[in-house]
């Protein structure tokens, strides 16, 4: 696909709206002019001030009278063929403290004119069961809260995940068949007029991925970088480029499906290229988890598998050396301790 | 008074349609000059006539969301949402919870144009960074050069920085 398609279809779709968005195909009879509608608008954006699509959307009128739809590519939903008046806007499917809204504004005369029926429905509200979910490798509780609609924080913070909290410190670090309680769903909704645009807020999502780099112990800063994301579902994302600040840190805003980070460091006969599983750091309490790191630290580590062999042992003695530890190639605290200040997590 | 029977409104309405098919085509033609160049308009037609029967079971009946639909159909194949890489755009198309089908189609569309305009920012971007493809020939090499530099990285979720030291 190049530009030219993407300004093609722009091009072409937007011809497209001078037809009539009234008259069906092959009808002998025109719609009634007469019937006035009015129509309401709702964008949603994420931390990173940057559309979400994808996001569900309801405006409810009455207990059996709902709208649903999903933000398009540009965060954008528009409801059609209202009566003029107030309606109640949410999204539906994310807890009350996972979204807000941040500001509201009128439609121009031309947007907020409308015709035909609004299709009101009924339906289901989505499930609000309290859910235990056993993590598997390579889920966080910022991949886990987006899942199901929850602020990270929320989730995180909530009572019954105090003991995991206590055991893992970290909530992007996270051990398979460990439990996460992810508590019921608490509805919230807005009061929603017609003939405005509603501005909201997805709070959490994305995260920030942050990656720091040095050489020989001092901050690669002002160092042009470029990071690709990949996701689970394969889904398109924008690169993003930048420059690193002056302690050597990338910082990058990632979707909370991506599975890998793809650092691009440098320009020209310098330039290296580093690839990051995200979210598949194992807790630092764990060989695996002390074997993620010192790879990621640059030490060589052969097999990520858990098992502390002398390939393991080795790595561990080098970095204890490095840092003026005890070199006896076993993983005690002190190592730990400073493999996670090392580490950042 | 005027009484028009079912008979005489079946007529009209394939009259109807038959004229928003010509209509059609000469709208594709007049957009995508160079994509339709080599197909005839008998064939042209039929295609059209096909994709809006398409058009028709995802709910799309004005003659917009129909002329817009048939912009996809020309971008992507006439049957583009058959294609098993296209899976997506079939769901975007009938999914219950994304509004009525008007709603459907917005959303698909701009999708599509989403994908496309990052899809060639990113081959820019690459490109003017030096493209990832150019290193793999150096690859190795570099990679050895980065074990000399004692590079270290660290990463984190968003925590608060923390200047390190070399390993």
């Amino acid at each position: 696909m190049t530009s030219t398609l993407a300004e093609n279809l722009k091009t072409t779709d937007q011809a497209a709206q001078s037809q009539s968005s009234q008259h069906a195909v092959g009808d002998t009879a025109a719609p009634c002019p007469l019937k006035q509608r009015h129509a309401l608008e709702a964008r949603v954006i994420g931390e990173d001030d940057k559309p979400l699509a994808d996001i569900g959307v309801e405006l409810r009128k009455s207990a059996t009278e709902k709208l649903r739809a999903k933000t398009d590519a540009n965060g954008a939903v528009r409801y059609d063929g209202l009566q003029a008046g107030g309606y109640q806007l949410s999204l539906y499917e994310l807890d009350q403290e996972a979204w807000e809204l941040i500001k509201q504004e009128p439609l121009t005369d031309a947007l907020a004119k409308s015709s035909g029926d609004a299709g009101w429905q009924d339906f289901s509200p989505p499930s609000r069961e309290k859910i235990d979910h056993l993590v598997i490798e390579g889920e966080c509780v910022t991949k886990l809260a987006d899942r199901y609609g929850f602020f990270p924080d929320t989730v995180w913070d909530w009572p019954d995940n105090a003991q995991l909290k206590q055991s893992r410190k970290d909530m992007n670090v996270l051990a398979p068949e460990d439990t996460l309680v992810i508590p019921a769903r608490r509805d919230k909704e807005i009061p929603a007029q017609t003939g405005n645009r509603y501005h909201l807020k997805r709070k959490g999502i994305p995260a920030k991925l942050r990656v720091r780099f040095l050489i020989a112990g001092e901050p690669r800063d002002n160092v042009p970088y470029m990071v690709s994301i990949t996701t689970l579902d394969a889904q398109t994302v924008a690169d993003q480029q930048g420059m690193t600040d002056a302690k050597g840190f990338v910082s990058v805003f990632v979707p909370p499906n991506a599975s890998t980070a793809t650092v691009v460091l440098d320009k020209g006969k310098w330039q290296q290229t580093y690839e990051f599983n995200l979210g598949y750091i194992d807790p630092i309490d764990t060989v695996r988890g002390v074997q993620g790191r010192l790879r990621d630290l640059g030490y060589a580590i052969e097999n990520e598998d858990g098992i502390l062999d002398e390939n393991t042992q080795a790595a561990i003695q080098l970095f204890q050396l490095d840092h003026q530890l005890k070199v006896t190639g076993e993983i005690d605290q002190a190592t730990r301790d400073k493999l996670k200040e090392k580490f950042l997590s | 008074m005027l009484t028009i029977r079912n008979a005489q409104m079946e007529v009209l309405s394939a009259q109807q349609r038959q004229k928003f098919v010509d209509a059609m085509c000469e709208f594709l033609r007049l957009q995508f000059k160079q994509e339709l160049q080599g197909i005839s308009q008998t064939s042209l037609q039929a295609k059209v006539s096909a994709a809006l029967n398409s058009a028709s079971r995802y709910g799309l009946r004005s003659h917009r969301d129909c002329c817009r639909y048939l912009n996809l159909a020309v971008t992507y194949g006439w049957e583009f949402e058959q294609l098993p890489e296209n899976a997506w755009m079939r769901e975007y198309l009938t999914d219950p919870n994304a509004g009525n089908p008007s709603q459907r189609l917005q959303r698909l569309i701009s999708q599509c144009i989403y994908q496309m305009e990052v899809k060639e920012n990113n081959r820019q971007m690459r490109e003017a960074f030096g493209t990832v493809e150019n290193l793999d020939a150096d690859e190795e090499e570099q990679y050895d050069e980065l074990e000399e530099d004692e590079l270290l990285i660290a990463n984190d979720w968003d925590k608060p920085n923390d200047l390190g030291q070399t390993p």
